[in-house]
């Protein structure tokens, strides 16, 4: 993983953590905000403008890939500098979860 | 049906897209729905029911590319597409837009990556026209002007305004992106020192870049001559006129004032006789080489003037 991701990825936004969660499955944007609408129980709802723009920059940045279109929709999946870069903010979030357990 | 539409002519400033969105709310709110907009500012409204509706702007040079999926993706959300302007896309929400603004952004980042956008694709090529296009103008035309040449005539003076007030208003929408950078980036960002050192070091290489092309231009411009009296007049040598040099003598009847141009190489050299106090009896400029003179038909105190622009060469004034 060269610098340029490490720096802007790690650690990454809350958009960005759970566009890479939901595209271990194929998806779509707006698939992704109904996703993560339902997750957090509608706390989260992902807006379009910081949807579109993650997705394209990520796509740049060879994090997902695009597969395909469907009804002018089009649906990416995570690649595996994807994966490495989830794999690394997972860590830091499962490591920050137990040391604030362990304080409480 | 007249009274259905209406124009409005708004000029707001690159950066300025959140005060659009408040100005297209509340036009929403009297009534007026927007429908399009039209170079250079012109906004176009239609009658609707006065009601709330919040009012977005994205920049997405990508998204217009690939409008069908750009605008799907808004849709989805609950947002109208309305129309582009100047790389600016409009959506478009009904609905309360007081306590908890509906966005197009969710979080900080996502907003600062729109106005690097907005940087990249707009304020960049404006920068690289400032420094190319109007810094030099300006100095130009002021330059010219400041040495009081009046062959530069009236369109100089036009000129140097135009380009002074564009100067000025680069230098207003240059600020203003700077701020709304600076404040979102501290937002985003925790290490608060790092980021006023970085726009500290972009605003003093700015402030550098303008004051050396400034002493460049200003350099280019300064006069360097030497005048010298003469038994019967004057001489002035210049490797660089840029002002007006004159001297009044009491002159009579029958005298004849010849003006003897040398050595010109570039520029323009205005030369003109007047009665102190009125308008010159008598003007010639460089185009005409050699001598040139002119015979006095009444007794009085004159003025004899010569205003350079960029001239070089030797210009002797003798009263014979």
């Amino acid at each position: 993983m060269d610098a340029h991701i490490k720096k802007v990825y790690v650690p990454m936004t809350e958009t960005g953590f759970y566009i890479l969660l939901c595209l271990r499955e194929p998806n779509h944007g707006y698939g992704i905000v109904q996703m993560v609408k339902e997750m957090t129980e509608g706390d989260i709802v992902l807006a379009p403008g910081t949807m579109y723009g993650s997705l394209s920059k990520m796509e740049k940045d060879g994090l997902i890939r695009f597969i395909r279109e469907e009804e002018k929709r089009k649906i990416y999946s995570i690649t595996d500098l994807g994966t490495e870069v989830l794999n690394l903010e997972m860590k830091r979030i499962a490591r920050l979860y137990r040391n604030m357990k362990e304080m409480i | 049906m007249m009274g259905n539409s209406k124009t409005v002519f708004k000029y707001f400033t690159i950066p300025q897209y959140q005060q659009e969105e408040d100005y297209l709310s509340d036009m929403n709110e009297k009534g007026w729905r927007f429908t399009h907009a039209t170079f250079p500012g012109f906004y176009h409204f239609e009658k609707c029911e006065p009601g709330q509706a919040a009012y977005r702007l994205d920049y997405n040079q990508e998204g217009i590319r690939n409008k069908a999926e750009y605008i799907q993706m808004f849709s989805d959300c609950g947002w109208e597409y309305i129309c582009d302007f100047a790389g600016y896309s409009y959506f478009r929400k009904e609905g309360k837009t007081g306590e908890e603004r509906e966005e197009i952004f969710c979080d900080d980042a996502s907003r600062l990556d729109m106005m690097k956008r907005v940087f990249r694709g707009r304020i960049i090529p404006l920068i690289i026209l400032f420094v190319l296009v109007i810094m030099p103008q300006l100095f130009v035309n002021t330059a010219g002007n400041s040495a009081g040449v009046r062959g530069g005539g009236i369109y100089q003076n036009v000129f140097s305004f135009v380009f002074l007030g564009l100067a000025i208003l680069y230098l207003v929408i240059f600020s203003f992106t700077a701020v709304q950078f600076y404040k979102y980036e501290k937002l985003v960002s925790g290490d608060r020192s790092g980021i006023r050192l970085k726009y500290v070091c972009v605003f003093a290489l700015i402030a550098a870049l303008i004051a050396g092309i400034g002493v460049f231009f200003w350099s280019s411009y300064r006069s360097s001559y030497e005048v010298s009296e003469t038994a019967a007049g004057y001489i002035v040598e210049a490797e660089k006129l840029n002002t007006s040099v004159a001297k009044e003598y009491d002159l009579k009847k029958g005298d004849t004032v010849v003006f003897h141009i040398t050595e010109l190489e570039r520029g323009h050299l205005f030369l003109s006789i007047a009665e102190s106090g009125k308008d010159p009896i008598f003007f010639v400029d460089s185009y005409n080489f050699g001598y040139n003179t002119f015979e006095i038909e009444n007794d009085g105190r004159y003025r004899i003037e010569m205003s350079g622009n960029k001239m070089t060469g030797t210009v002797e004034v003798t009263i014979e």
